[in-house]
């Protein structure tokens, strides 16, 4: 964890209700009802999100529709449109890009800005987020919900402080009065499990946590307690890392967080060999191979791991991408368990100019076999590509995907 | 509830500001103005791009028109039906 006293000035935004929010601005005759988006009015699938006139009805996401038609007979049930959400998310980004370069995406509908260096030219942090809300109210007709603070996760907790159409600052110096009366559940990244566990030591607040002795809490979470205990007194990550860097080509990944968490094997696999196909249009794409696999995999209690092997040569190949992502995943020891996020990336990226030289230190049978059949498998991702490019990316896929949690 | 139309139309359009916005189209034999477009949106399929518009008609009636970049032609995918 970095910056744990940090001088930063991080800025959250959180758009409200987004899915249904954007349903509402297309089609104002939805304002003002309940809608939810995800889900059949026959009580099929669940619910992704709702609208604020829903929330009382105690519709919530994750729900099963045939739950939330109980609940609220005359919801207005709105099937998901992702290119729509998608469309939008990239345009707020784009909008947000215009006040710092810094922006830092956290989901379609999140995303931390590094206001440090920009906040004064506005008069402020909080006369440029009161800019921004502005702004995207003006162009998308949506509401956001913004938080201020000296590292992430406070900056994360204060946007859901006042939501919707919220704005919440904490102070450099309040972090603990801002952070300890508040249940430790409010902590970004305790679910459920995690705040009964801490329910039975004793710790119902985040004072609580922070003053509860780090060695038994050691005990009982391991290398996550140090985490917990820091973020009890208000210390975190601050580093920015923009969307624009992550799309440079020193990695290139991609990742999936499950519906539910997940620890059917065949499952992870299968999207494991999805994350690997993606990475590995993404490189040919761009002209590009990589020689290092990294697997990351986040756990229901939020805490990441990451695991690492670097080949012997470069590849482009989502075969090889995928075996080498399910041998490190085996290896991480995390097989069986219950996984909230799992994704592929890789690095250690060159060209292939320079790395389609052929290895003269392939000398041996097996390693020119190994060549041949990975010639082979090229050549076969080649003609997908041809006809993802033509005919659109679902049009044909591997028969070991697993697309659907 | 929005209810699939899909139905081929013909649009008029201007271009403002970089930008393609449809102001009248005919469906059914009916002439409809653009009063208000709420929303718009791409979707890359293959090599080609659909753009979708959300739009209103002075009567606030919504409707779901999406353009075809591939044999440049438009289509009236949705509207909503109380």
């Amino acid at each position: 964890m970095a910056d744990k006293g940090s001088d930063k000035l991080i800025m959250h935004i959180d758009m409200d209700a987004f899915f249904a929010a954007v349903e509402q601005a297309h089609l104002p005759a939805l304002k003002g009802k309940p809608v939810i988006v995800g889900g059949t009015p026959e009580g099929r699938g669940v619910v992704t999100t709702c609208s604020y006139e829903a929330r009382p009805f105690g519709i919530h996401s994750a729900m099963s529709a045939a739950k939330a038609v109980k609940l609220c007979p005359n919801g207005v049930f709105i099937n998901l449109s992702p290119y729509k959400y998608t469309h939008l998310s990239c345009e707020i980004l784009r909008l947000l890009s215009g006040f710092t370069p810094l922006v830092e995406p956290v989901s379609i509908d999140e995303a931390f800005l590094d206001i440090t260096d920009v906040a004064e030219r506005y008069g402020g942090a909080k006369n440029l987020a009161e800019k921004i809300k502005k702004s995207i109210r003006d162009k998308f007709g949506l509401t956001a919900s913004i938080g201020v603070a000296h590292v992430k996760f406070i900056a994360k907790m204060a946007s859901a402080t006042n939501k919707p159409d919220g704005l919440t600052i904490i102070e450099k110096g309040r972090e603990i009065e801002y952070l300890w009366p508040q249940p430790v559940r409010n902590l970004w990244g305790i679910g459920p499990k995690t705040e009964e566990s801490l329910k039975k030591l004793g710790i119902v607040t985040i004072e609580d946590l922070a003053k509860y002795p780090k060695p038994k809490l050691k005990r009982m979470f391991g290398i996550a307690a140090e985490c917990l205990i820091d973020m009890a007194n208000g210390k975190g990550e601050a580093n920015i890392t923009p969307g624009y860097l992550a799309t440079t080509e020193k990695s290139m990944g991609h990742e999936h967080t499950f519906y539910r968490d997940e620890s059917d094997l065949t499952k992870i696999r299968g999207r494991l060999l999805y994350l690997s196909d993606r990475v590995s249009r993404r490189l040919r794409a761009d002209f590009c191979r990589g020689r290092t696999v990294n697997l990351k995999i986040k756990l229901p209690n939020f805490i990441r791991h990451t695991r690492s092997r670097t080949l012997n040569i470069s590849t482009d190949c989502a075969n090889v991408i995928y075996s080498t992502a399910c041998s490190l995943f085996e290896e991480s020891g995390f097989s069986g368990s219950p996984i909230r996020l799992i994704g592929v990336s890789v690095s250690n990226i060159e060209t292939v100019r320079e790395s389609d030289q052929p290895d003269l230190w392939v000398h041996n049978q097996e390693a020119f076999r190994r060549c041949d059949q990975i010639n082979r498998l090229r050549e076969i991702e080649s003609v997908m590509d041809e006809i993802r490019g033509k005919y659109g990316d679902d049009s044909i896929n591997r028969a070991g995907v697993q697309l659907r949690d | 509830m929005y209810q699939d139309i899909e139905e081929p139309i013909d649009v008029i359009v201007v271009f403002e500001n970089g930008a393609m916005k449809p102001i009248r189209f005919r469906w059914n034999g009916r002439p409809i103005k653009v009063q208000r477009i709420t929303g718009t949106w791409k979707a890359d399929v293959g090599q080609y791009r659909i753009r979708y518009f959300a739009v209103l008609d002075d009567c606030s009636n919504y409707f779901q028109l999406a353009y075809d970049e591939r044999n440049t032609s438009w289509i009236l995918n949705k509207i909503w039906v109380e």
